[in-house]
Parts: structure tokens; sequence; C-alpha cells
């Protein structure tokens, strides 16, 4: 040890030396004006630090059983995700009624190819059991008024939808069914949007008698859909239309002999030529409408709407592995989402419930607890 | 120790000893060691969770460490408050208690973290040794105003080691040990920090003398 080592000095004094070296040192301090000094400045030093008195500690300084920062601070974490949560679930609400919304995106390209099938509408109008009636164009009266041997006038109209298998085949049969039963195709629009199912509507005009065969044939098609049958009864049309045909031919006929018979003044000679065209135009405009009536009561008309059959179904073979997986993947995650969200409900709707007991129950426990150690 | 130092050391400071550390537990080594044992014994006991065992401790170092918090904290009331969670913390740590070290640097360990922790916090910089004085004649030096003055001169560092030596007892291990310092650096910071204070303590003719 050295002699004037005054930090050994401070050791000594602070009691920090070994004993072998305190010893030593207590020798040299016996010896040592210099360092007896030192020592003596040191402890007045201290003595001096001691004059900084503080007062006791206050009696409310007391051990106490208090809520530790970190039970606290769970606590409150706890408090902070049920309202997070709860606020969280009343902003973002998944629409439940989407539940199956990526199942149909994802099965979207299944049945984006294939619009619901058309039905054809076969509209047959014809005569229901009575007379065929044989169409005369050169001359509707004799042919119109002879052709009425009692019973109703029908006109029969059927709509049907057909889906057919070929498409292409059945445009074809189409007319071959019509030309067949001695009927026509009236109109027909067909449509087929690319990558689309090609659909037709036609309408075809055969005779009342041939109606059912060609109903039959066109059933053959394909599959049926859906099938509408109308009978309209004309006959009180029809006999008012002759009626009034009928007197005003007679009309006309009546003025003729007049005109011919009578050279009167000009003035009514001018006057029976004008009422002759006005009766004469009233004839022709009857006379076309009994034609029409005629014609619907002798041609029934078949309105067909064929569609092709959902090939898209089967295209999409080799697709819809891929497709399901996907399928199966966003309802996956989707599935555990709603999942999740359910836990995180239960937490939120239980969690303020808990929170509560735990509150009513934290004050007699802590109150217990501290009594417990008191003991 | 030896008993003949014990009795020297006993002899010197015995009267500076009563004045200074009434209600604190301090003692020579040999009763700090028994005591810092029974310390030991009665941390490991709350552990196993005796019930008595955290009163007994509580009430040997209430005074302590409230004073610890007194001179280093301008307000009573956050004094009195960062005691309580000193104690707080010790009993929260009871389970993960090994007896490293004495339970003296342990617990004030804990203490100068809570302070640090305090001090962190915005607006809390305030301690009493902060303050602005009135100027202070030089001969009253036994006022503790004087003694505030003194120390907020001090380093930082300095200051911390020669209030945990003066104030808390501590020995240079258990300094060493809560400041994670070498042994042989808080002797040199303590013995700087005293010859500071030698150095305002003295009047002003002596100093020069000593300084030569």
């Amino acid at each position: 040890m050295t002699a004037h080592d005054v930090e050994a000095v401070m050791a000594y004094l602070d009691g920090e030396l070994p004993t072998d070296a305190a010893e030593r040192m207590q020798v040299h301090l016996d010896e040592c004006e210099e360092c007896r000094t030192m020592m003596t400045e040191l402890r007045v030093v201290s003595e001096r630090l001691g004059a900084w008195q503080v007062e006791g500690a206050p009696t409310t300084l007391r051990p106490r059983a208090r809520w530790s920062v970190r039970s606290l601070s769970l606590l409150a974490a706890a408090a902070g995700v049920v309202l997070a949560v709860a606020l969280g679930s009343a902003v973002f609400r998944p629409e439940r009624s989407d539940k199956s919304a990526p199942r149909e995106s994802a099965t979207a390209e299944l049945t984006a190819e294939a619009p619901p099938a058309a039905s054809a509408r076969a509209t047959v109008g014809g005569h229901a059991g009575g007379q065929a009636l044989v169409m005369d164009q050169a001359s509707s009266k004799a042919g119109t008024e002879s052709a009425q041997p009692g019973g109703p006038l029908i006109v029969r109209a059927i709509a049907l939808n057909i889906t057919v298998r070929d498409f292409d085949a059945s445009r074809v049969a189409l007319d071959r069914i019509a030309r067949d039963a001695g009927g026509y195709i009236g109109n027909l629009t067909s449509s087929g949007p690319r990558g689309g199912v090609p659909a037709l509507h036609a309408t075809l005009r055969v005779p009342a008698a041939r109606l059912d065969e060609a109903v039959a044939a066109l059933k053959q098609l394909g599959s049926v859909t859906s099938e509408t049958q109308s009978n309209d009864d004309v006959t009180q049309q029809s006999t008012d239309l002759n009626a009034r045909l009928s007197n005003a031919r007679t009309s006309e006929t009546r003025l003729k002999e007049v005109l011919q018979q009578r050279t009167g003044r000009l003035s009514d000679v001018l006057d029976v030529e004008r009422e002759i065209a006005r009766v004469r135009g009233e004839i022709e405009q009857m006379e076309a409408h009994r034609k029409n009536l005629d014609q619907q009561v002798s041609y029934a008309s078949v309105s067909v709407e064929l569609s092709a059959e959902r090939k898209a179904e089967m295209s999409l073979g080799p697709v819809g592995v891929s497709t399901r997986l996907r399928n199966a993947a966003v309802d996956g995650w989707r599935r555990a989402f709603e999942g999740a969200l359910g836990i995180v409900l239960f937490i939120a709707g239980a969690g303020p419930t808990l929170l509560l007991w735990a509150l009513v129950l934290a004050a007699p426990a802590l109150l217990l607890r501290r009594r417990f150690r008191r003991a | 120790m030896s008993s003949r130092q014990e009795s020297t050391r006993w002899k010197l400071f015995s009267w500076i000893r009563h004045y200074r550390y009434e209600g604190i537990i301090h003692a020579p080594h040999s009763t700090t060691d028994s005591a810092a044992t029974s310390d030991d014994h009665l941390m490991l006991a709350a552990r196993t969770g005796a019930a008595d065992a955290f009163p007994q401790l509580f009430g040997r170092y209430r005074e302590p460490v409230w004073r610890f918090f007194r001179r280093r904290v301008r307000d009573a009331d956050r004094a009195e408050e960062l005691a309580q969670d000193v104690f707080a913390a010790l009993l929260e740590a009871a389970p993960r208690y090994e007896a490293r070290g004495t339970f003296r640097s342990y617990l004030f360990g804990i203490a100068y973290n809570v302070l640090l922790a305090d001090r962190r916090k915005p607006g809390r910089n305030a301690e009493p040794l902060d303050e602005d004085v009135a100027a202070v004649p030089c001969t009253d030096p036994d006022a503790g105003i004087w003694v505030r003055r003194a120390l907020a001169q001090l380093d930082q560092e300095d200051r911390q080691i020669l209030m945990l030596r003066e104030y808390e007892q501590l020995t240079y291990q258990e300094i060493a040990d809560l400041r994670s310092l070498p042994l042989n650096t808080v002797r040199s910071k303590l013995f700087r920090a005293r010859m500071a204070l030698r150095q305002a303590l003295l009047p002003p003719a002596r100093a020069e003398e000593k300084g030569k």
C-alpha cells in the first residue's frame, strides 16, 4: 500500500478495506499526520452532508394493495380491445347476404354463357274441332259465306319454348315441319351472340287441321320448356262482319239501280255516286278484315322459340377445377374470417359484462387479500 | 473485519451515526451482513408467500426508500408515490427474486430505476438540487441548503454515487452493482466528489493552502 494513497484512506474510512489492508492503514495513520488530516476532512465532509435532513416518511406511506401497473394495463388493454372490437364490428359490417357472393362470382363463369332457355312458344291458332276452312283467295265472298256450316270460328295459337340439342339442325327442321304441314314460316328472328347461346324465334302458319301434327313434330325437336295455347272465339265477330258486309253490298246494289234508273237532276246523281263510293270503301274494308279473320281461323299460328342447350356447362369441364379451387379458397377465407369475427363478436358481446363483474368482484377480493396479508 | 478496526470505527463515527442515521438501518458490516441475510430470508419468504414477510421488509425499508426519493424529487407527494411504486415493484418481482448481491442494492436498484423512469417523463426534471437557491453566506455551512447547492455543482454521476454512499449507505460494491460500474471507478468518483465538496466547504484561506 502506497504511503499516501488517499483513496485508500477514504476506503478505510468507509470500512471498505480488506482486513489486512485496513490493519496496515491503521498503522500508517498512526504515523502520518497528512493522512490523518485527510481523514478528518473527509469525515467533516460527511458530517456536513448529513446536515441535509429530510422529514420522515408520511403516515400515508403504508403497504397497501393497489392495482399493479401490469394488471391495470392489462385491464386497460382488454377494455381497449373490447372497445375497438365493438367499434370495428359496428363500422365494418360484412354483408351477410353475401355469404354466397364469392360462390356466385366464381360460378358466374359457369352461368354467364347460359341465359335461361327461352321457351319455344308455338302458338297455334286454328279451328278447335270445326271446319277446316279452305282458303280461297280469289273470291272471298263465296268462300267465306259458304264456309259456315255452323260451329264456332276459333283462332288458335300455340306458343312453344323448346330447348334443343342441335340448334342448327333444329332450325332446318322448322322449315321442314312447316312445309310438311302445308304451312309456311311467317317470320323468323334468330340471335346468336358470340360465345352466347343461340336462340331463335319463329312464327309458323299451318293449316288448322294440320296443327296438331305440326306441334307434335316440333316437340320432337327437343325438350319443351313451356307451352301456351290460346283459342279465340271469333264467331260473333265474324257473323257481325258478314252481316255488315251483306248490308253494305245490298246498299251498293240498290244505289247502282237507282243510278241506272233515274236520270234525275245532276246533283242527285252526284249524291248517289258519292254514296256508292262510300259504301264501296266500307265494303272493301270489311272484306279485308274478314279475309284476315279467315286466314287466322284457317291457318293456326305456332310461335316457336328455340334455344340451344347450355353447352357452356360441358365446355367448362377443364376450367371447372381451377374455378372450384378458387371457390374453395375464397370460401375458406370467408369461413375463417366469419369464425374469427364470431370469436371477436363474442368477446365484444361478453366482454363488457365480464369486465363489469370483474370490477364488481374486485373490490371485496382486494379487501379480503389485504386483510389476509395483514394477518 | 477485526474487532480492533471495528471499535476504532465505532469510536470515530458512532456519534455521527447517531446524528445522521436515526431511523435508518445502518450498522457495521457485521450487522449489515446479518441484516442482509435476514433481508434475503425475508425476501425469499415473501417469494414463497409468507404473509408477514413483506410487511416486515416494508417496515425496515420504509424510511430509507422514502428518504431516497425525498432527496431526489422536489415534490413530496411525488416522492411518496414513487416510494409506493418501489414497494409495489418489489412485491411484483418477489416471485422472481434471486439473491444476487445484497438486498439493499437490489432494493435501491429498483428505486433508482423508478426514479429514472419518472425523470424521463416530460416536465418532471425538477429535483431539489436544481433549485435556485438564494446566495447563502458561506459562514453557515451546516445549513442543508448549502449541501444542496454544493451537491448541485457536482458532476451528475459523481453526485449519485456520493449520495448513495452518504445517505443510503451502500457499500462500494453495492453501488457498483447498482450503477453497473467497476468497483475502482466507484471509488475514484466518490473520492473526487468528496474532494470537490471539501473544497467548497473549507474556508478560502485553508482551501488555498490545501490547493498548493
